[in-house]
């Protein structure tokens, strides 16, 4: 009967899987056709993309029926799961590095050149050139394009001072100041006309964000006139209208402290300090949502400076506000007769990995999805998805100067169903792209990015001087710049170099282990030379062994490797050659891209002597700790009432589990409303009872804490061990233990905490490792912030992997974090022989 | 004594019921708020005061109406004093604003809207004034550009604006054009109603009245510019009412009848564009699907036939309130099935998560037992590589894994998703190590003398011994393969190939611009979490079942 039924079980089993085997429905590559993988974060799956590629691909399919010889291609949605590549670069790196990039992607500019420096990307001028040459009339001409969108893909080497185009500019943003104009009006600042009046110097800014910020009767904030820092501005966009650099023109030296942009950072945490400071400020752009309740639109914030973005936004919900733009002011004593206001612009690019396989057909997609034809496609496609969702449409600016007059005048100048206001603000954002500034092409873009949002937070919040922070965030810069450009040092590894030793070294390993375990003669020769430094105790390790010269004990080594071979099996040829390789980048200079280069301790030397960060993200680690037994407590507790004698159990049960089934990201969204703090519902609840509660994830002090919190609303998970560890207590114990007069509480301490010893142990265990490795909560939901009080290390080593291309040092923080875990790990196997206790020993 | 003792466990009984709930409470409302989140509509997210449960939808049978939920959740002082001022305000002049609308409902409207603007737009100090000099500046706020906005927030109605046709060939025609509405569409069925031209709304407003029947019919035939069999897609613009009423088209041409797969709910206030067309080459894309399907009515018979003429019939049909919720929650679990090819990715999963649970419970099992119960040469070692491996990030050894893949040809196919499943994990060793090694000597001993090997011994005895903690490695595993992102993510290229879990994450990732609204993502994490859910609550009875059997050994 047995037989049958696993025979059925087995055949219903492999129709399964073969009703559900992808292979069965996918179709096999047409021969003769050039699959094109294109990577960005919408990819072609969304529908104006798409509709652009499906007449890509048409093209080229009327090409090939009037010449033969021309290829058919076809566009395939690389990776597109990805918001931002250079926001979460692991998938684009480790497709690169593993030698199967994409053909084309699109990438932020900024992170464009970071990339290039390094050879990532295929230098494009040859087929710029030999387009122009062969006439076509599709060809990119440079000068069709915006300086401030070109000039930001050509990379130019500060040592060798060659220079390259990366990549070809398909969008751009620029910045401008938005105010509500009844509000300018309701105070005053109106021209001969009563017309409302934006500010054209930060004096005026400054007079006029007095005037319009406004506190309630306690003091808190009910609007904001101006904050330097909301909308979409940072410390570049202060820094260049003062008059400073970020970096020296020929990119070898960060100019983050240059005292023009240190006079800016002061000016922006005076802006701040004028109305009440950060934390004020912070706590009450905390309250903002999004869409037709956005603070500008309802009227708490009357002027910011923002991206051209909003437009869309604008066009939708702020039909009955009374709103304009204007060309952000500077500062008066840079005003000049042609310069008297500032912008800057960033946008993507499309690129060519220097490793693609088809990069003449990836070179033809980007031509094409240059011309004036994508465009129209896709704006077209967008505008009937925006409208068909009952929104409007505002097309994006485009760095190709004619097509984005084009778009512009054709969808909303001509277009008489557009708003005015949309349309004249959409004038002011295309006057401003000529003039606009970008940030700097430097191969350490990224870290100089988050060196300016850290030294800004520091000083808003006065936790350093503005002058004090900026130097040190120069000085990081500085360092791994000087690092960069220095000549390769050290002698580069290649991979094939590995395979031998690895395969050597396995072997030898596992005849040292036999010969060590078999001949316990060698082994006691051995003790004998060690007898002074405790020798006898390698004698002692072997007691398990005795059986080795024909004992029934040996009888279980042949089982015993059978059954274990799977993992022996998995460990060799999947984990073990990685875990070798970190080993060996820790001594190493690896950015991924180009082949790793022997540098000795270097690595561990910079993060011990010099980056300030490592330590702070241990200590955030560290932290986290004080969860672990706070969630073993709550879940044991949980399990207990659940394996109490009650109705519906499998109800319970399934309530209690459900926080740690919710998917992260959809988690992530529900925290970050519970603990939002003016309407969340954890401020809410303490306001009940009379409790002014904190900010939370905006704060410093309460961040981690809030983290904690959250694991512990999600420690049900640990239930089902419990509950499997409960199950297999027998009741005879405490029938024994109640006949013997013992209470609850005696049970629970003499017999449950006893049994569940190895539970406790394996929950210790797994929680110091899992709590250790925290990353999620701040990839997903802080990014670290604030004031890098939630970068944990694993973020951190992260960052540093996949964000600066510093994988060496990345692999150096690893294996420090592994010595931390490892230790802690043999120290609670040490003292888990006092109190762990298995009922088979 | 012993009545004592039962009260004693009543209120022992009482005590654990009362903490299972309250925990239960605090444990599952975020399930909740996932399930009430994700059928919102977007207003609802965005609005002054959000609420808790989602709005119940408001049928209305006439339109245009004045929405009495306008302006819910006025707060602010001294509202007794103004409401009733502003509402004689604009009695007068209500009748003049819309004859269609009732004059005193939209009075009421309208005061309360004036009230919330005077709330956003008056100083501080007015407030604070006697109540003849609020109500003159009050009034004083009026202004007929005001409350021309204010209509515009309270009045409803559908504004039915051009018609217009495409072709494959990529031609645009406009069959009905914006002036022309009123006079192109014959309307019958059984309710009353009419189209009043409304040149300011570029189009004709729809009064109906389901009062007399359930449908309203407007009718149409068109001549177009190109043969019918190239018509690509057919798009209406129009100005929804929020009366959750439901318009389906009908399209006849070559003698045959096409018939709208899904209705168009009423649901908001906006200006959108109905697009339906036949089945064809856009829903073998992966393009959000933002049209409706027309599909051929089986052996219906139309008598239009010219090779250039065309008929569309819209509907209008009357909804309940109970087909309102329907249609409402809906709404956003559509647009994920819309969004992605949600079966494909299902099975996708589906074939991942048994051949993962096969692997896992088999592989880890055996290695466990190995680890836990016999001896050989070499384990001490690999047990502390095994533990190793653990505390490595995987950030580090990520980069090599790949290559590894890569070198095996498994780049861009499902095997590296399941084939290391077959390859024992250490978490799940780990678990299963600890338990194995609480089961008594004796069990084993008893079997040995039998003539049992540690391989029978192992999958005779053992096995069953360690059900409950192979239901919760099956537990682990599930979750784990079911919410994978970032192993499809980084081997997977082509989109054919995408497990739900990594369809879902590029939904979000693609909705993080704000083109896919919040509570379509949350339904995505719906449908993926019910599952889950569905498996744990069957799967918990295993945990009971072991014991009955660990039980024997007393």
């Amino acid at each position: 009967m047995n037989l049958w039924k696993m025979a059925l079980i087995c055949a219903l089993g492999f129709t399964a899987l073969w009703l559900l085997s992808p292979s069965r429905s996918r179709q096999a590559p047409e021969p003769g056709v050039v699959e094109i993988s294109y990577m960005a974060p919408t990819g072609p799956i969304a529908a104006p993309m798409d509709d652009a590629v499906r007449v890509f691909e048409k093209h080229s399919r009327d090409a090939h029926a009037k010449d033969p010889s021309q290829p058919i291609y076809r566009v395939v949605s690389g990776q597109n799961a990805s918001a931002d590549p250079s926001a979460d670069p692991t998938r684009f790196l480790v497709s690169v590095a593993g030698g199967m990039p994409p053909d084309v992607i699109a990438f932020d500019r900024f992170a464009i050149s970071e990339l290039s420096a390094r050879g990532t990307f295929t230098p494009l001028d040859s087929y710029v050139n030999a387009d122009l040459k062969a006439g076509r009339p599709d060809a990119i001409h440079s000068e069709d394009f915006f300086p401030s969108a070109w000039n930001e893909a050509v990379y130019t080497d500060p040592v060798s001072g060659s220079h390259a185009l990366y990549g070809v500019p398909f969008s751009m943003d620029s910045r401008a100041l938005f105010y509500n104009k009844s509000l300018l009006k309701k105070a005053g600042f109106v021209d001969a006309n009563g017309e409302a009046l934006p500010p054209r110097t930060w004096e005026q800014l400054e007079s006029m964000e007095a005037k319009l910020t406004q506190t309630d009767e306690d003091g808190h904030l009910v609007r904001i006139g101006f904050v330097p820092n909301y909308g979409d501005s940072w410390l570049y966009i202060f820094g260049w209208m003062n008059g400073g650099e970020f970096m020296s023109p020929d990119g070898k030296h960060c100019t983050l402290n240059d005292p023009k942009i240190v006079g800016a950072l002061n000016w922006m945490t005076q802006q701040y300090d004028n109305q009440g400071g950060a934390k004020a400020v912070y706590a009450f752009q905390s309250s903002f949502q999004g869409g037709e309740l956005d603070p500008f639109i309802i009227g708490k914030v009357a002027m910011k400076i923002d991206g051209v973005w909003m437009l869309h936004q604008m066009s939708q919900y702020a039909r009955h506000l009374d709103w304009a733009v204007a060309p952000p002011p500077i500062p008066q004593d840079m005003v000049t007769k042609t310069h008297t206001t500032l912008s800057w612009v960033g946008g993507w690019a499309y690129a060519i990995p220097s490793t693609a396989k088809h990069k003449d057909a990836a070179w033809a997609l980007i031509r094409f999805l240059a011309s004036k034809e994508a465009y129209k496609i896709m704006a077209d496609s967008e505008r009937l998805t925006n409208l068909s969702q009952g929104q409007s449409f505002v097309p994006r600016q485009v760095p190709n100067k004619a097509i984005n007059d084009w778009l512009a005048k054709t969808y909303v100048y001509d277009d008489p169903a557009s708003d005015p206001k949309v349309a004249a603000a959409l004038r002011v954002f295309n006057d401003l792209i000529p003039e606009a500034r970008y940030r700097p092409v430097t191969e350490v873009g990224q870290l100089l990015w988050n060196q300016q949002i850290t030294c800004m937070e520091n000083a808003i919040f006065h936790k350093q001087s503005a002058q004090e922070s900026l130097d040190q965030g120069t000085s990081l810069v500085q360092r791994q710049l000087d690092l960069d450009l220095a000549p390769p040092q050290g002698i580069e590894v290649q991979w094939s170099w590995f395979v031998w030793p690895y395969v050597a070294l396995v072997v030898l390993i596992i005849v040292l282990v036999y010969v060590w375990e078999t001949r316990l003669g060698l082994r006691g020769t051995l003790a004998k030379w060690l007898a002074p430094v405790g020798g006898k105790r390698l004698l002692e390790t072997g007691r398990g062994l005795e059986g080795v010269n024909g004992g029934h004990l040996s009888a279980q080594w042949k089982d015993g490797w059978f059954l274990a071979s799977p993992w022996i099996i998995g460990f060799i040829v999947f984990t073990g050659g990685p875990i070798l390789f970190a080993v060996l980048m820790s001594f190493c200079s690896y950015d991924v891209i180009n082949n790793p280069r022997l540098i000795g301790l270097d690595n561990y030397r910079w993060l011990f002597f010099n980056d300030p960060l490592f330590w702070k993200s241990l200590w955030n680690t560290v932290y986290m700790l004080v969860g672990i037994p706070l969630g073993m407590a709550l879940s044991l507790g949980l399990s207990m009432l659940l394996n109490a004698k009650i109705k519906g159990v499998a109800l319970w049960r399934t309530l209690f589990y459900i926080p740690s089934i919710i998917p992260a990201v959809a988690a992530a969204i529900l925290w970050i409303w519970i603990l939002n703090p003016s309407s969340g519902l954890m401020n809410l609840m303490l306001a009940s009872v009379g409790l002014h509660g904190p900010n939370w994830l905006q704060d410093e002090q309460t961040s981690k804490l809030s983290l904690v919190i959250m694991g512990l609303w999600a420690s049900g998970g640990g239930i089902i061990i419990w509950l499997a560890g409960l199950k297999a207590i027998s009741e005879s114990y405490y029938e024994a233990a109640a006949i013997d007069g013992a209470g609850e509480v005696d049970s629970f301490l003499n017999i449950t905490l006893p049994m569940l010893s190895p539970y406790i142990f394996f929950n210790l265990i797994m929680g110091l490792i899992g709590t250790i490795q925290i990353f999620l909560p701040a990839f997903i939901m802080t990014s670290g912030r604030p004031l890098n009080s939630t970068l944990f290390y694993v973020y951190y080593l992260f960052n540093n992997a996949f964000r600066y291309m510093l994988m060496g040092r990345a692999a150096a923080m690893a294996w420090f974090l592994f010595l931390i875990v490892f230790g802690l790990t043999l120290l609670q196997l040490y003292m888990s022989k006092r109190w762990v206790h298995y009922e088979g020993d | 004594m012993s009545k004592n003792y039962t009260v004693a466990a009543r209120f022992r009984t009482l005590g654990i019921y009362s903490m299972l709930v309250v925990g239960a409470v605090i444990f599952c409302w975020p399930l909740l708020w996932l399930a009430f989140t994700s059928v919102k509509m977007d207003r609802e997210l965005f609005t002054r005061r959000i609420h808790w449960i989602p709005e119940a939808p408001r049928p209305h049978m006439v339109a245009p109406y004045v929405d009495a939920y306008s302006f819910p959740d006025l707060d602010g002082p001294r509202q007794d004093e103004l409401l009733p001022v502003l509402q004689s305000y604009f009695r007068p002049l209500a009748p003049a604003l819309d004859p269609d609308l009732d004059p005193d409902a939209l009075s009421v409207q309208l005061a309360r809207g004036a009230y919330q603007h005077l709330s956003d737009n008056l100083p501080e100090t007015a407030w604070t004034q006697t109540q003849a000099d609020l109500r003159k500046m009050a009034l004083a706020a009026m202004n007929p550009a005001l409350t021309k906005e204010l209509l515009r927030q309270a009045e409803r109605g559908v504004i039915v604006g051009p018609l217009s046709a495409r072709s494959y060939d990529l031609q645009e025609q406009e069959l009905v054009s914006a002036e022309q509405v009123a006079g192109a569409w014959k309307i019958d069925g059984g309710a009353k109603g009419s189209l009043v031209p409304s040149p300011a709304d570029r189009g004709a407003e729809l009064h109906y009245d389901f009062s007399s029947g359930d449908k309203l019919r407007l009718t149409g035939t068109f001549t177009t510019d190109f043969p019918v069999d190239r018509l690509y897609h057919l798009q209406l613009a129009l100005r929804s009412d929020e009366s959750w009423n439901r318009i389906r088209a009908t399209l006849e041409k070559n003698g045959r009848v096409l018939r709208a797969d899904r209705i168009f709910p009423l649901a908001d206030t906006n200006w959108s564009v109905i697009t339906w067309q036949e089945p064809g080459p856009d829903d073998l894309t992966n393009k959000l699907k933002t049209w409706l399907i027309l599909n051929q009515v089986k052996g219906a018979q139309s008598g239009v036939t010219g090779p250039n003429t065309i008929k569309v019939t819209i509907e209008f049909e009357r909804n309940s309130f109970w087909g309102a919720w329907k249609d409402k929650v809906e709404l956003n679990y559509l647009k994920v099935f819309d969004n992605m090819p949600f079966w494909r990715y299902v099975e996708t999963s589906l074939l991942l998560v048994i051949l993962n649970l096969f692997g896992t419970l088999l592989s880890s099992s055996m290695v466990a037992y190995s680890f836990a119960r016999l001896n050989w040469p070499g384990r001490n070692l690999s047990f502390g590589l095994m533990m190793a491996t653990m505390m490595i990030p995987s950030q580090v050894t990520m980069i090599p894994f790949f290559l590894v893949i890569k070198y095996l040809g498994w780049y861009n196919t499902l095997m590296p998703l399941w084939v290391c499943s077959f390859f024992a994990s250490a978490f799940n060793v780990f678990l299963l190590y600890n338990f194995f090694k609480g089961i008594p000597q004796d069990l084993e001993d008893a079997a040995k003398i039998d003539g049992c090997g540690p391989i029978r011994s192992y999958w005779y005895i053992m096995l069953p011994l360690v059900q409950p903690a192979l239901a919760t490695v099956a537990v682990f595993t599930f979750m784990g393969v079911w919410n994978d992102f970032m192993g499809p993510l980084i081997f997977l290229n082509d989109q054919r190939l995408y497990p739900l879990s990594l369809g879902l994450y590029a939904l979000n990732v693609q909705g993080s611009d704000g083109s896919i609204g919040m509570s379509v993502m949350l339904a995505g994490s719906v449908l993926m979490m019910l599952p889950v859910i569905a498996i744990f609550f069957f799967a918990q009875r295993y945990f009971i079942q072991g014991i009955t059997m660990t039980g024997l050994k007393g």
